[in-house]
């Protein structure tokens, strides 16, 4: 392979760019929130509703700890092609939405990320030590106060190392959208080989992973510099 | 006599099957400094935590500066109980700063998101505290940079940015070298001269028995003695003498 089919190969695949991109910043834009939201939840367990009717208070923390549970238990316990591809053509046959290709893929990956998400946070949330609760909890906090300015922050350090494999693998696993012909990398890289009846152009996909991985890395290492303490 | 601060009528607690106190009272004055000495495991952190609500009682009645915080074991509301709570300060053994943020931080933080108090404002105030800390120079550092005796004397400054009337200690200089346990014991030493409120439960019977207005002894879940601390140290019963000749 000279450098001239490589630059024309790269040039074809970059088109593809487009959707993995977009795919990666959409599951992350939704899913880093709800799976925060998510852990939060978990994390609350027995204390999370409070109306000062104890039987009410516990009945509803168990079901919404239940519900949550269940719905991590679900998106893990599968494989994220198969909730892609029921997320596309079963709710077709459902007639219960029929979404374009690329929505379905962006919904599927953003509800199974949030299920990830939620568990890094989960134990990020327990990591920090019950004297900071106690500190912050004595000095008048109330527990919103104190989980957004005190918690969450030194969960977030925690967690960085984590949820920089985790966005790796979705880099990765962006690649899962050649199941519903969405034209990405994988896709293009496809048509490539068939038509020149060369491999190359699966190298070149390669290449387009490895620095998106790479920027990634380092982001996150700079991320941990900064927030370093 | 001066006001009642604090009053504990009754005070007990289990944690599942073991009983850690039972029927605690005892009253603490405006101004005064308050030791409490103890073997370990006599419920002494645990009878602090419950004051300032970290712990619930099982059962008894706990006022603060006339407020009631429980009942019987009844607490009020959550809001009630903060807004009670918010009277008093806590020093820990290990500590606790908040180690993302700076020492002045540590310092604003609390009044700044809770009190809502202008940033300025807290700022020149957390220098004056800081200062009386001896800790002028170390604002920008973050809690890490710091040695136990300052790390702990940031702690005391931080209750202090809350304007308490109480501060309750629960064995301050405890994880700190003998040289970093002076310079805390001088700082609390100088809260009580100026009459803060405080309740401290302390091994540093030196300590206590210079400062401590009274000195409070608990053992077997209860309090045992409550005297100043001459009558203490002079003329110990027998269960206060075997526990000071044992940390001596
Ligand atoms: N959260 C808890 N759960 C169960 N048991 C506890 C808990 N906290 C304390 N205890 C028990 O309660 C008793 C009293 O503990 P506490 O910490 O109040 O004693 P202390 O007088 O402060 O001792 P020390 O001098 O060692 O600090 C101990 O037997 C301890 O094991
Ligand atoms: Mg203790």
């Amino acid at each position: 392979m000279n450098l001239f089919t490589f630059l024309d190969l790269a040039r074809q695949l970059s088109y593809g760019v487009q959707y993995t991109l977009e795919l990666f910043f959409i599951t992350l834009i939704f899913g880093l929130p709800l799976g925060l939201i998510l852990g939060l939840i978990r994390n609350a367990g027995k204390n999370l509703v409070n109306t000062h009717i104890k039987i009410l208070d516990d009945v509803l923390n168990t079901v919404i700890s239940a519900v949550v549970g269940f719905y991590v238990w679900i998106m893990r316990g599968t494989p994220l092609l198969l909730q892609m591809v029921f997320v596309y053509f079963g709710l077709a046959v459902m007639q219960v939405a029929a979404l374009d290709p690329f929505p379905a893929a962006c919904v599927t990956f953003a509800l199974n990320y949030a299920a990830y998400f939620c568990e890094i946070f989960r134990g990020g949330l327990l990591s920090v030590e019950k004297g900071q609760h106690e500190a912050a909890s004595v000095l008048g906090f109330t527990p919103f106060k104190k989980t957004i300015h005190i918690i969450i922050p030194q969960m977030f350090r925690v967690c960085l190392p984590t949820l920089a494999n985790e966005c790796i693998t979705l880099v990765k696993d962006t690649s899962l959208i050649y199941a519903l012909s969405i034209t990405e990398i994988l896709t293009l890289a496809t048509d490539a080989v068939r038509r020149t009846t060369s491999p190359a152009a699966y190298v070149v996909a390669a290449v387009f992973y490895l620095i998106f991985t790479f920027l990634i890395t380092q982001f996150f290492k700079y991320l941990e510099k900064k927030f370093s303490f | 006599m001066n006001k009642t601060m604090i009053q504990v009528a009754g005070l007990c607690k289990h944690f599942g099957d073991v009983e850690v106190l039972r029927n605690v009272s005892f009253t603490v004055s405006k101004g005064e400094t308050i030791a409490v000495i103890g073997p370990s495991g006599s419920g002494k952190s645990t009878m602090l935590r419950c004051l300032i609500n970290l712990e619930k009682s099982d059962n008894g009645t706990i006022d603060i500066e006339g407020k009631t915080l429980c009942k019987d074991g009844i607490y009020q509301s959550k809001k009630a109980c903060r807004s009670i709570c918010a009277k008093m300060g806590m020093v820990f053994q290990n500590f606790n700063l908040f180690p993302h943020i700076s020492v002045i931080n540590n310092l604003i933080y609390a009044p700044h998101f809770v009190k809502r108090q202008d940033k300025k404002e807290l700022i020149v105030k957390a220098h004056e505290i800081l200062a009386k800390v001896g800790l002028s120079d170390k604002e920008n550092a973050m809690p890490n940079e710091l040695s136990g005796g300052q790390k702990q004397r940031v702690a005391i400054a931080r209750a202090l940015m809350m304007n308490p009337d109480m501060l309750l200690f629960d064995e301050p200089t405890s994880s700190l070298d003998p040289q970093l346990t002076g310079e805390v014991l001088a700082v609390m030493k100088e809260l009580a001269m100026e009459k803060m409120t405080m309740i401290i439960v302390t091994h540093e019977m030196a300590f206590a028995r210079e400062v401590a207005d009274r000195i409070l002894f608990m053992g077997e879940n209860s309090i045992l003695a409550d005297d100043v601390p001459e009558k203490i140290f002079q003329n110990p019963n027998e269960k206060i003498a075997g526990f000071i000749n044992s940390i001596i």
